[in-house]
Parts: C-alpha cells; structure tokens; sequence
C-alpha cells in the first residue's frame, strides 16, 4: 500500500456548496495537512473519508479498502478519529471510557491511555460535560492513540485551544510519525500549526483542491517580494503570480525560479505562501 | 455491542434508577392491568427518547459511526437496551407487586401477576418497535410528539379493544397457543421494525 | 549530532541538511562507517519534512559521502577526504589570491588584513 487515504472524483452537493471533484491521494508515513477557510469543505472532506457523510460521486479508499465496503468496519480499527467538535456523552468520565474502547477495539492499550491521561493532565472521575475545550480534545486524541491506529483522522484538532495545548498536542503527531507506517490527516484552519509537522500540504478553497505540495518544496516554489514600481517593471511576466498595490509600492507572489538574480526574498510563513496560493489558477 | 450497551447503561444511569422508582411506584399501587399497560409504553418509551436525544446532543452520532461498530450493531444496540431495560424493569414489577400484595395481605393472584407481566412486556416491545425508528429518523421534538401520538393511540385503541373483547382477550391469554402466536408476532415485529430503522440510518448518512 | 537549520538563511533547508553533513564528515567530526540518523528520526528532531532530509540524504549518497545499507540505514562512506582537503585549500589559495589582489588595490597592510580576519573569526 502507498497511500493510506486514496480520494477518488469525490464530489458532495449540498443546498448551496459543492465539493468538487476532489482527488487526492495521502502517501502512507506521511503527516498531510488540510488548510483553508473556514466552509471551504474541509470537514465535509473528511466526513466522507471516514464514512460519516456519503458522496454524490466518487469513491474512497482508506487503508486499501474501500470506506462504503463491509469490510471497512474492521479496518477502522486502525484509524484514529479526532472530530471537531466533542463526541463523548455529557455524564460519561475517563474511567468509563477507557471500559467503553476497551470493549470497543481490538488493540486497546489501557496502559497507553491512562500514560496520555496523565500527561494531558486530565481528571479521571469527572464527567465529559465539565471538561474545558481543550481538554476534551487532548482527550480524544488520547483515545485515538491508544489502539495502535496506524492512521490519524483528524479535523481541527487544535481550534479553540491556547498556544501551549496547540504546541503540545502538534508534538504528540510529531512523535506518532516517528514510526514510518503511521500517516495522519489533519485539517485545520490555523496554517502555522501544520507548518512545523506537515510533509504535504493540500489547500482547499470554495469546494475545490487548489493544491497539493510537499511542504517545504513551496519555500523553495514560491516567493513574496517588496518592490517599487520600478523594480516591479524588471521582472518577467511568468514569474508572476499575482500583486498587490499599496501605499509605499508592490507586494508581489512570485515563482522564484523565475525570478532574475538580484532580489531578496521577503520571509514569508506557509501562512502567507497558501494565502497567496488562493490566486494560482488551476 | 456491548460497548454501545455499556456507554448507553452509563449514560442513562440516572434515568433508570428514576424509572426505577416509579416502577415500584407502579408495583405498590393497585397492580393493574391498564396500569401496565401504560407502564410497558411509557417505560421503553421515555428511555428510547433519552438515549436518543443524549446520542445527538453529545454528537455522539456521528462519531459513533467512524469507529469500529458497524452499522447494523449501531441500530441493534438500541433494540438491546430496550430489550434489557425491558426484562429487568418486568422482572423487578413482578417481585415489587408480589411484596406490596402479600404486605397488604391481599391475594396474589398468581396467574393474573403474569399476565400483567406479560402485558408489560408485550407492551413494551411494541412500543420499542415503533420508537426506535421513529427516533432514528427525526430529530427529537418532532420524535416526542410522533411517539407521543402514535402511544395515546395504541393505549387508547387497546383499552377499547379490551372493553369489548375483555373476556375473549382473557381466554386468549390463558390458553396455551397464547406464548408461540406472541413470541412469533414480535419477532415478525421486530424484523420489521430494524429493517425500517437500518434503512432510516444509512439515509440519514447519505443526507448529512 | 548537532544540525542547525534556519528559516532566514539563503539555502533551503534540504541543502542546509547537506552542507552540514558534508562539512561534519570532511572537518573528521563524522568518521568513515559512522551511522547517520535515520532520515526519519532526522526530520521529525528538526521538525522538517521527512521529504527533505530525504533530499538531503539523497543528494550526500550521490556525491559519495553516504551510501546505504537497506534496512540498516546510512554510513558514512570511506571516500578518500584528503582529495576533498585538497580541493578545498585550492579554494581557500584562489580567494587568498583575489585577497591579495584587492588589498593591493585599497593599500591595506598585512597587519590590517590579520586583524580584519581576527574580527572575522571572532563573529563566526
């Protein structure tokens, strides 16, 4: 198996939005990152994978099976689910779902989990509904790595968390691919926090991949420069994707290899590089 | 399904030990046959709507559905836990209304103690029946009021349906063709009943 | 082993990689039959893409710094480091040169050049 998540002409109507045509193949051993606005499909996209939503075309496999056979129940013992918003009912606590997956997956390491409880610090005895945001997440990602899934499926796992969780909880996907049969697929909406853990990054806008690149292959693709008028007139009309006039002159998203010797690159974030990429017409 | 059957025990805890108390409430007060009646409907009713209502508050549904359970166990567990809750509740009606009789020094009339057990649960089946896919369908205010009617109606079909035909009802009930012609409608009931639902569920997936 | 990437340098951060290795394996840091970091590891120590140090692991392997053992990983190769050595005090003789001939041309002394070359070393 090369990919871990094969995404074939998916398309979803809905009243208004359309996924379209969506094909996207996630390498296995990867961390792939799913970024764009917020309604730009990304929650849909992964409901489908996981077989929460059904598509109006196209097909998924996952793990090399496909996610609408008899058989994909079994396979989802080896996916990780993180889901934006929290899942476990309001009067359950820790212990109680710790005997809940224990019944639930094969591969259930209580020992695993109850490590993960303490390290988020998470209370064992009280109930779901008096947990803050963040840890409700940190606890479902507590879940999704004590049952040796070799894929994590994760939607926005870090919105609404502070700084410090995001950090810790973008470490704990760092180390889950330390073992190259581990892939995960993350989305979210907050750029810099895939952009230490991301191999590739898909960007998705208005229902339609806009791209799909090795992440650190765009520092080198593209560019941002700061320039005059003057300047701006020196440089080749193929180099350019798309500028931005302001006050004190140019701001430009070039392709760098296009551009002539002699310019300085401004620095520029995955942020700033994917909010650029919005203008690429694919 | 156990799993699911666990999550549904921890989470209606504090239901059922309510429903608890009203059953022995049920039990001590004059044991009788339109008592259980209702008791059967509500019982399995009030419980499914929880259980329900809980799933979808806590999104719980969705989840549930990326993890390794299946659809068909999904839809089943619900049968399960009613069926549980409804062995348990009936079983614990009989002892309660056999200690209040015997307390009261009243006869137990042994036989119509089983007949009203069997009214409970028969009751309650039915209503499990027509709740689970009713809940499985529509979102919960409306799945309150649809089972709210359709309940009032079986309960008040019945009780003039046993008005008329009470004593032919009783023979019916005595006589020994009573337990196979019940178990087999049920389960002809119930086949129904979970193809309705499972094909409710994955249409609420092709939807969403 | 101590690899230092930054954002704000010119390279890319797969020729950052390389360079690193590289000049640890020619200064002797690095010795013949030495086991490198799997490239995994590597990337995920340094919070780059694995894809990356891939790259740069790839590219040492085709210079003949590296080679690979499948499924033991990376060594340093025993290439012959002197003809590197050598290659590079040619380099450092060239820019001596142009030193020379630059110097000639400001007027600056002998004396100003080693404490102009003492100030550099003391800032890298």
């Amino acid at each position: 198996m090369d990919y871990a998540i094969e995404i074939n002409n998916i398309s979803k109507q809905y009243k208004g939005f359309l996924l379209d045509k969506i094909n996207l193949n996630i390498p296995k051993g990867s961390i792939v990152g799913l970024v764009g606005e917020n309604g730009a499909g990304k929650s849909t996209l992964i409901n489908l994978i996981l077989g929460i939503s059904k598509p109006t075309e196209g097909n998924i496999n996952v793990l090399d099976c496909s996610n609408t056979s008899k058989e994909f129940t079994d396979t989802k013992q080896n996916i990780g689910v993180v889901l934006d918003s929290p899942c476990y009912p309001e009067a359950i606590n820790v212990k109680q779902i710790n005997n809940i997956m224990v019944l639930t997956y094969k591969n259930w390491d209580k020992e695993v989990f109850f490590e993960y409880i303490k390290k988020f610090k998470l209370p064992l005895d009280k109930k779901f509904k008096d947990f803050s945001k963040g840890m409700q997440m940190k606890l479902s990602l507590a879940v999704a790595l004590s049952h040796k899934a070799t894929l994590l499926v994760m939607d926005e796992p870090t919105s609404g968390l502070d700084p410090f969780a995001r950090e810790e909880i973008v470490e704990n996907f760092i180390d889950f691919t330390r073992d190259e049969n581990n892939t995960i697929f993350i989305s979210s909406h907050i750029i810099s926090d895939l952009e230490k853990a991301c191999d590739y990054i898909a960007y998705i806008h208005n229902g339609k991949l806009m791209l799909f690149e090795e992440k650190d292959a765009m520092f080198e693709k593209y560019g941002i420069l700061k320039l005059s008028k003057k300047e701006l007139e020196t440089l080749p009309e193929d180099a350019i994707i798309s500028k931005k006039e302001n006050n004190f002159g140019f701001e430009v998203f070039v392709y760098r290899q296009r551009v002539n010797r002699g310019f300085t690159f401004e620095h520029a974030s995955l942020e700033d590089i994917v909010i650029n990429c919005i203008k690429l017409n694919k | 399904m156990k799993a699911l059957l666990l999550k549904d025990v921890y989470t209606l805890k504090f239901n059922i030990i309510i429903l608890g108390f009203m059953l022995a409430l049920f039990a001590v007060m004059n044991p009788g046959i339109e008592i259980a009646i209702n008791y059967g409907l509500l019982m399995v009713s009030i419980m499914a709507i929880n259980s329900f209502s809980h799933d979808e508050k806590s999104k719980w549904n969705n989840y549930s559905i990326a993890l390794p359970y299946g659809d068909n166990k999904l839809v089943l567990s619900k049968y399960a836990l009613a069926l549980a809750l409804i062995v348990a509740g009936s079983i614990a009606h009989f002892v309660i209304s056999l200690i209040s009789l015997t307390i009261r020094g009243i006869d137990i009339n042994l036989e119509l103690r089983y007949i009203e057990v069997a009214i409970v649960v028969i009751f309650s089946i039915i209503a499990t029946t027509i709740s689970i896919p009713i809940f499985t369908k529509t979102s919960n205010e409306k799945g309150i009021s649809i089972l709210a009617i359709m309940m009032s109606i079986i309960a008040v079909a019945f009780s003039a349906f046993a008005e008329k035909f009470g004593n032919e009802i009783i023979e019916f009930l005595s006589g020994k063709y009573f337990i196979p012609i019940t178990i087999f409608a049920l389960a002809i009931l119930f086949v129904i009943s979970f193809n309705i639902s499972m094909y409710l569920f994955k249409q609420r997936n092709k939807i969403s | 082993m101590e690899i230092i990437i930054s954002n704000a340098s010119k390279l890319a951060i797969y020729e950052q990689i390389y360079k690193q290795i590289k000049d640890k394996i020619i200064s002797g840091k690095l010795n013949e039959g030495d086991l490198l970091p799997s490239m995994r590891a590597m990337a995920k120590d340094l919070r780059v893409s694995i894809i990356t140090t891939k790259r740069a692991y790839d590219e040492l392997e085709r210079d003949g710094f590296i080679y690979t053992v499948a499924g033991k990983g990376c060594f340093v190769a025993d290439k012959n480091l002197d003809i590197i050595k050598e290659n590079y005090l040619k380099k450092i003789e060239e820019h001596m040169l142009e030193i020379n001939r630059l110097a000639a041309i400001c007027e600056i002394d002998d004396e100003t050049l080693a404490n102009m070359y003492s100030l550099i070393k003391e800032e890298h």
